[in-house]
């Protein structure tokens, strides 16, 4: 079941409703409530990967519980070894498996062998990286001594599937969720006209940014090798609101659906284009999974202590491990490092927490200056986001070479489309985000209403509903 | 919760409100302007006569010449061939002609592959959605055929939306700004792109009926259309013609020219003609179905 589809447009209510009348019995209800529902969403994709599901969270459930109970440092040390390695060992199988042996196979194919091995043929479980990675970090942070483990099995199910997010992100804590759901939730008007309007954001930036760029991009990508350098560069810039529209888009409906019952999610973007840099970037993109991989993983490396070597190393690793994170495939190893390199020089000349704040924070307009930063850190994105939108290195490579070719010309894409036709609807877009880059979404002050009449216009118009086009980011 | 209600409700009036508005404006758009594809030129297309008339896909649109046809017998010719056409799409266009006083003296139609395909006309069906208020062939249709009928005659707007690929915005404001540089009394889109090798097998199984092809048959029948049922021409490098043996069964008045245009250098891909074939292709027509005019 997709956000963007007539089945969410019937379920969402279904369960808005009956979540606020059970409110009278208590959070208990409203828990098991959303539970089921979040069972019921999961399924839709495919009942069997729910078995998965339920046992990745009785898993994490009960070395939580185990963890906490032992009274031995080594049977503490047991029970959260077993529940990591069975976690990655899950996501080993079912994501990377084929691409360890395939990438092991190529390797002796190049010393004259050529070894038979099994390929499985395996379907990705939606959303098997975020619902790992909550369970992960739960074991952890009690393994850590941070929280203690929940005990109500309902509570701790609905922390690992709420629905909002089982399918991707924002990836939660529990540190952060759990309390949430511990405790009676009260209606709040404000909260729930804000989720509205956040649901209403989300769904712009995915039907109309990001599926009307897909038209293009999937052209453009598909026929890189016929067009030309400005074309290129169209396609790319159209992939990079593509992806923002998309991954976005799905956390703001994600972060609206959960407002409408009471209870916060993980801000997952904070307008990454307005970056002045690639740690910016890094701050205002994906941050659940920015700062999951700072807790979980660069921190327990030795972090930024220790000297330049041990830093650099520490870098490297995170982002390269960030990349491999989104897929089993060379193009999103190659995207990790691409933006380690972007890093390098801010950490090197530590520069790399200059800009803490939102651009131009109580003005209008941006300087000069800090208009260059965000052009060059959008544009290096761009570069990258070539590797991660082709299908191989060497594709995108070769997308690279042929845009800096300048060999121009527009050309015509199918259906007599001109290449350039997005970027009016791409300029208004910007400036949307821009007046709002202080807030969460476009529809707060004085002109409010106007802006939502604006939004619901631009739904209608230029909305993509030929087809509900899938979230990007299910496939990780 | 009445707050919410209530905002939600304004919400929701304010957006089935600007559906109307846009609902109305489309339409209008699509009644008045000048056609931009062959769906909305056959709308407006009402009380003429003409010789012969082709309908098919683009194995149609790229093959038959019409202005040849009138060079070598006199005779005017539309070649109503879209991209992608179903049996479905041609028995609408069809309709629409009869519907419209459209007479002809012969109808072409062209059947392959296709008539393993029984789904709701797609193209055609999607492009006439703008007329379904104003049209009864095309109200018909959709309800017998689509079952989204209710939703987009009811729901304002819905019908634009769902099909935005071809009735959307971008399509919309291509008809009413830019003037489409096509000529529709012709019809045909000569190819000139060399062969490139795309390998197309024709399917193993043919379906048993095609429930759109037999209304079609029969429709022509009780009507005493002049018909012919044709198949145009495959390139030399597709070998198994088995299908087409179990569709000239299917359909015992089916000519075929599916082996009729020798040499690759004729095609543009294994299903298309280039325009030096296409007149190979128009004049085995016209020597096999048409006579020259008589003064």
């Amino acid at each position: 079941m997709l956000f963007n589809s007539l089945a969410y447009l019937a379920f969402l209510p279904a369960i808005f409703i009956g979540y606020w009348i059970l409110g009278r019995k208590g959070f208990r209800a409203q828990n098991l409530l959303l539970l089921s529902a979040s069972y019921f969403f999961y399924g839709c994709w495919d009942w069997r990967f729910l078995f998965l599901l339920l046992f990745s969270t009785a898993l994490d459930y009960f070395t939580g519980l185990k963890m906490a109970q032992s009274q031995q440092p080594a049977s503490r040390k047991f029970w959260f070894w077993l529940s990591v390695i069975i976690n990655l060992g899950f996501l080993g199988v079912f994501k990377y498996y084929n691409f360890f042996i395939g990438s092991f196979a190529e390797l002796l194919s190049g010393f004259g062998l050529t070894p038979h091995f099994w390929t499985l043929q395996i379907i990705l479980p939606v959303g098997i990286s975020f619902y790992t990675f909550h369970g992960l970090s739960y074991v952890i942070d009690i393994y850590k001594g941070r929280i203690v483990p929940e005990k109500n099995i309902v509570t701790y199910s609905l922390f690992v599937s709420y629905f909002p997010l089982l399918v991707a992100g924002p990836i939660e804590r529990a540190t952060h969720l759990l309390p949430q759901l511990e405790t009676k939730r009260v209606f709040n008007h404000h909260k729930a006209i804000d989720g509205l309007h956040q649901i209403l954001w989300g769904l712009i930036k995915k039907i109309v940014i990001a599926d009307s760029c897909a038209v293009y991009v999937d052209q453009i990508f598909d026929k890189h090798g016929q067009l030309d350098s400005l074309t290129l560069l169209t396609g790319a810039v159209y992939y990079a609101f593509q992806i923002y529209g998309d991954f976005s888009g799905y956390s703001d409906i994600a972060l609206g659906t959960s407002k409408l019952f009471g209870i916060d999610l993980l801000r997952n973007f904070n307008y990454p284009y307005f970056s002045r840099d690639i740690a910016e970037f890094w701050r205002r993109w994906h941050i659940s999974l920015s700062s999951w991989f700072r807790d979980y993983l660069y921190f327990p490396l030795g972090g930024s202590r220790g000297g330049m070597l041990m830093k650099v190393r520490n870098t490297f690793i995170i982002f390269i491990v960030s990349g491999f994170w989104h897929g089993a495939n060379w193009t999103f190893i190659v995207w990790g490092a691409l933006n380690a390199l972007y890093f390098m020089p801010l950490l090197l000349t530590d520069n790399n927490r200059n800009h803490l704040e939102i651009v131009a924070r109580g003005r209008k307009f941006p300087t000069i200056r800090e208009l260059r930063s965000m052009l060059l850190t959008f544009f290096l994105t761009v570069i990258a986001w070539i590797f991660f939108r082709s299908p191989s290195v060497a594709e995108a490579w070769d997308y690279i070479v042929r845009m800096f070719s300048f060999h121009t010309g527009m050309q015509k894409l199918a259906q007599e489309r001109f290449p350039i036709e997005l970027f009016p609807m791409l300029a208004a877009f910007i400036l949307f985000e821009w007046w709002s880059r202080e807030h969460e979404h476009p529809f707060f002050g004085k002109y409010r209403k106007v802006r939502l009449v604006i939004a619901m216009t631009a739904l209608l118009l230029f909305g993509v509903y030929s087809e509900a086009n899938n979230f990007i980011y299910f496939q990780f | 919760m009445k707050k919410f209600a209530t905002h939600l409700g304004m919400l929701l009036l304010t957006l089935l409100l600007i559906a109307t508005v846009f609902d109305l404006a489309f339409t209008q758009v699509y009644l008045n302007s000048r056609p931009r594809t062959k769906t909305q030129y056959l709308m407006q297309l009402k009380d003429k006569h003409i010789d012969y008339i082709f309908l098919g896909s683009s194995r149609s649109r790229d093959n038959i010449s019409p202005d040849l046809i009138k060079a070598e017998t006199g005779k005017t010719a539309l070649n109503l061939g879209i991209y992608a056409c179903r049996p479905d799409d041609l028995y609408l266009q069809l309709k629409l002609l009869l519907n419209n006083g459209v007479t002809f003296d012969k109808i072409f139609i062209q059947l392959d592959y296709t008539y393993s395909d029984s789904l709701p006309s797609n193209i055609v069906g999607s492009e006439a959605l703008p007329y379904i208020h104003t049209s009864a062939v095309v109200e018909k249709h959709v309800k017998e055929n689509n079952p989204k009928f209710y939703s987009y005659y009811y729901i304002p707007f819905y019908r634009y939306i769902d099909n935005s690929y071809s009735i959307g915005f971008r399509n919309t404001f291509l008809t009413l700004f830019v003037k489409k540089d096509f000529n529709f009394d012709n019809g045909y889109e000569a190819q000139q792109k060399p062969f490139s090798d795309f390998k197309f097998p024709l399917p193993e199984k043919i379906t048993a009926t095609n429930p759109v092809v037999e209304k079609m048959r029969q429709s022509c029948a009780q009507k005493k259309l002049n018909v012919v049922f044709f198949n145009a021409p495959y390139c030399d490098n597709l070998s198994d013609y088995d299908y087409t043996e179990q569709l000239k069964r299917k359909v015992p008045e089916l000519r075929d020219y599916s082996k009729a245009i020798k040499g690759n250098h004729y095609f543009t891909d294994c299903l298309h003609l280039n325009a030096e074939g296409s007149e190979m292709f128009t004049r085995l027509l016209i020597r096999d179905h048409m006579s020259a005019k008589t003064n």
